[in-house]
């Protein structure tokens, strides 16, 4: 038979899946939609806390080279259209432009071939072509106008007495000579510290940073640059130097990095924010792993749940179950406790009162049984009646003594078939035929011994001769007309009428009388009381019947007073005998 | 008892477990043991010393290592008892002859660095002086012909003679004349280009290139001459100069310090570039901690 729904599943087993798949479907989502969507907000928040902090180097940056280029043109505006007149107050305005400023460390004017006409830092120690031939110089000169020539970090050595680290400025300036117009160079050197300053104070997470380089790659100012000079570390340059503006990523040591780059425009510098994706998502993966322990917590906790509920719903199940299979096994005992859930409650209680019913009708049916078999055995035992045989063989031995033998010889015979037929081998049931015969011998006995007390008709419908009926009940009825006869008639023959008739559904057996008949106060006791001095009685035949047939079936009696009296016994046709 | 209690008793207890371990704060690294590292020397070596510190400092801030500078006693087994009532983890040695200090120092199983020299048996940390006797050789070829090529050794000065085996297949090969010091000037300028194998010769020339004794069609190439290094490049004394990086020698030898203290560092040697630096090269932002190492 096909299966529908969970019919056949184990009650606790479908609790189980239910919990666990209803969990297993919130955990599924939180892990695969909410995890997610919260872990990219958390990445795109901290790379963009990352990007503020880098373009806020960079505004640091701008701001200081746009006061560079500011005190550079200032610079540049002090200088006298010719340079080469003795006047001096350019001079001082240099001087005093360089002290101003901690970060200048010099300022110098040089002419079109590398002549010095003025420097904060002394006098020059090196010819006028190495000048020319600086790059400082070439570039200023190639950019004509405003635009500033930026260095890279180097030693500034132009000049005697001064080592120091710096980065160049340099722009070209027109200026007049004996007449004519030459291009110059304003130098102003920038302590290489001030610039580093803005970068190594910036940190990107643990172990991110900003850097600096030229637009060749050249690195300007690096946290790590001496390290990387000394071959020591390296920074990979090449996805940073691929744009001028953006976000990009790569790897380092197996790290995997963003790069946060945009371009100092006065410079052409790039300033490159380098931070550690695993720093930065630090918080997304604490998250993560937050999210995942509570999650396996989750699922740990709902598969107890699930196993605990599974058991405590199934368990009054499983105890019913049990008492159920001893019952099966055959013991009616057995009671259930009726308590938990309100349905296995209900379900207990109608099981318990069930059982109830089984034991209270199991015991009626023993009873009934054994009440048929007493009054079987009663039956059998007023066909063994001592009075009726002692009397039957005293006639039959009165009848030899006087030589009627032939009578006597009917009378052992009529005997010997009633007593067969009351046996019957122990069947309960014999045929109609079966129980006339018994009833005839019966009357063939008693008609030898009381002769003209009473007169008899049998008349039997031959539907009925085959039909099936519990022994012994006939007779008992023609033995009570008879006694009541013998006793009662006052010297009247009584003629009893013995009628078997068939319905569609029923057999009828009819015993009347013209007797004397029976009070009608005493109608009703007849079936229920026994009479003794009648043998088994019309109770016993009433029981039987209605123990065998049911209550339906059984006798009724009808008599009038000084009329007669009519006994009619009522069982089923084609009735099934139980084995 | 029941099999549901024991599954559900074993749920809560793995949630408890997890519990714990999921919401546990991650170790910081202040959390793990802080190495204390000794740096034991002779006296102070001016900059080459602070250039080393600086170098030890950068590798010893990753790595949480502590670094205190002593000179060293010249009682070594009151040295070593003076390290381990510090309660040090290791010992860097910068000493001219550090064998005496090394024998108590190994019988007391103190793990060690050697700096700037070679000690077999030992973990050094020093600069690559095969590839710079390489490199001077190279560059003395650039200036003049092999035949006008002189390299002059010394037998006192193990790194020169480490110096001169890294030059020797070159020199060899290309025919190069090779004289121990002292030369006479009169020898020394009838070569092109003299490449010094120690410091010490290289100062000579130095001084004798300065006074004019060696015309100014010899190159000089040599090694570091220290405090004079930058008056030597740029009035031409010197037109080469191999330059060690204390830098360097610091950041690698602190980077050791975990390894040996888990004894799982065996005797090596951790060679550091050695640059050479010339006039037009003196002065890039690459060479500046080099040449100028006082700089800030």
């Amino acid at each position: 038979m096909r299966k529908e729904g969970f019919q056949g599943y184990s009650l606790h087993n479908v609790i189980m899946v239910a919990f666990l798949t209803s969990m297993g479907a919130l955990l599924l989502f939180v892990m695969l939609v909410l995890v997610p969507r919260v872990s990219s907000l958390l990445e795109t928040n901290a790379i963009d806390r990352t990007k503020e902090t880098v373009l806020q180097s960079v505004a640091t940056l701008d701001n200081y080279v746009d006061n560079l280029l500011s005190s550079l043109h200032f610079s540049s505006a002090l200088l006298p259209s010719d340079p080469t007149q003795p006047e001096n107050e350019w001079q001082t305005g240099l001087d005093f432009m360089k002290e101003s400023r901690n970060d200048i460390l010099s300022i110098a004017f040089f002419g079109q071939d590398g002549e010095l006409f003025y420097s904060t830092a002394g006098k020059l120690r090196v010819p006028p072509h190495e000048v020319r031939e600086s790059e400082w110089f070439r570039k200023a000169v190639e950019w004509q106008g405003t635009v500033a020539y930026f260095s890279r970090p180097h030693v500034q050595q132009l000049f005697n007495g001064q080592r120091t680290l710096v980065i160049s400025m340099a722009r070209s300036l027109e200026y007049q000579q004996e007449g004519n117009w030459r291009t110059g160079v304003l130098l102003m050197d920038v302590a290489y510290g001030a610039f580093s300053a803005v970068t190594d104070g910036v940190s990107l997470g643990r172990s991110g940073f900003v850097y600096l380089m030229d637009e060749s790659g050249e690195l300007i100012c690096h946290p790590k640059l001496q390290l990387i000079h000394q071959g020591l570390a390296r920074e990979d340059r090449e996805a940073a130097l691929a744009q001028t503006v953006g976000i990009t990523r790569d790897e380092e040591d197996g790290r995997e990095r963003v790069l946060l780059i945009t371009t100092v425009e006065q410079t052409r510098w790039r300033v490159v924010g380098v931070a550690y994706i695993d720093e930065i998502l630090a918080l997304q993966n604490a998250f993560i792993r937050i999210i995942t322990v509570v999650s396996l917590i989750a699922a740990l906790l709902s598969l107890a749940a699930a196993t605990l509920m599974a058991f405590w719903v199934t368990r009054p199940i499983r105890l019913l179950e049990s008492k159920m299979r001893k019952v099966e096994a055959g013991d009616l005992n057995v009671t259930i406790e009726e308590r938990g859930f309100h349905e296995i409650r209900s379900v207990s209680t109608t099981f318990n009162h069930m059982l109830r019913r089984v034991r209270v009708l199991m015991d009626r049916v023993v009873t009934e049984q054994e009440t048929k078999r007493l009054h079987e055995l009663n039956a059998l035992q007023a066909q063994i009646n001592p009075h009726f045989l002692y009397n039957t063989l005293d006639s039959i031995v009165w009848m030899e003594e006087r030589g009627r033998s032939q009578e006597a010889i009917t009378m052992v015979l009529a005997l010997a078939k009633l007593f067969r037929i009351s046996i019957s081998k122990g069947r309960r049931f014999i045929t109609v035929r079966e129980e006339l015969e018994h009833v005839r011998n019966y009357l063939i006995i008693q008609k030898m011994r009381f002769k003209d007390k009473f007169s008899y008709h049998l008349e039997v419908d031959e539907d009925a001769l085959e039909e099936r009926t519990v022994k012994l009940i006939v007779q008992p009825l023609v033995e009570n007309c008879i006694n009541h006869a013998i006793d009662e008639a006052q010297g009247m023959e009584l003629h009893i009428e013995i009628r078997v008739s068939v319905t569609p559904e029923d057999l009828l057996f009819t015993v009347s009388d013209d007797g004397v008949g029976i009070r009608e106060d005493l109608l009703p006791t007849l079936l229920t009381t026994s009479s003794g001095k009648n043998g088994i009685g019309l109770k016993n035949v009433h029981e039987r019947i209605q123990l065998t047939y049911g209550a339906a079936y059984g006798l009724t009696i009808h008599s009038v007073e000084d009329q007669g009296t009519t006994i009619t016994i009522r069982i089923p046709r084609g009735w099934e005998e139980k084995p | 008892m029941k099999k549901p209690l024991i599954i559900g008793l074993i749920c809560l207890v793995a949630s408890a477990a997890l519990l714990i371990w999921g919401f546990q704060s991650p170790a910081s690294p202040s959390s793990a043991p802080q190495r204390q590292v000794v740096l034991l020397i002779e006296n102070d070596t001016g900059s080459f010393l602070m250039q080393l510190r600086k170098g030890m400092q950068e590798a010893a801030s990753a790595l949480d290592v502590r670094i205190t500078v002593e000179k060293a006693l010249p009682d070594p087994l009151a040295q070593v008892r003076a390290l381990a009532e510090e309660g040090a983890d290791a010992a860097l040695l910068l000493l001219a002859d550090p064998k005496p200090l090394l024998s108590a120092l190994e019988e007391a199983k103190f793990p060690v660095v050697l700096i700037g020299q070679t000690v077999r048996g030992q973990v050094c940390v020093t600069g690559d002086d095969r590839a710079c006797g390489e490199a001077l050789v190279s560059r003395a070829l650039a200036l003049a012909e092999p035949s006008r090529v002189l390299w002059l050794t010394q037998d006192t000065d193990p790194r020169g003679l480490e110096r001169t085996d890294g030059a020797i297949a070159q020199l060899k090969q290309k025919g190069i004349a090779i004289l121990p010091w002292p030369q006479s000037p009169q020898t020394l300028a009838s070569y092109g280009a003299v490449a010094a194998s120690t410091q010490a010769i290289t100062q000579e020339l130095a001084n004798l290139k300065s006074t004019g004794s060696l015309g100014p069609g010899v190159s000089v190439l040599g090694m570091d001459t220290g405090d004079s290094r930058v008056a030597d490049l740029e009035d031409g004394h010197v037109q080469v100069m191999a330059m060690d990086s204390p830098y360097a020698m610091g950041y690698t030898a602190i980077g050791l310090i975990p390894s040996l203290v888990a004894e799982k560092l065996a005797p090596s040697l951790h060679l550091c570039r050695i640059t050479l630096v010339d006039p037009s090269t003196m002065y890039l932002a690459e060479n500046v901690k080099l040449v100028f190492p006082l700089l800030q």
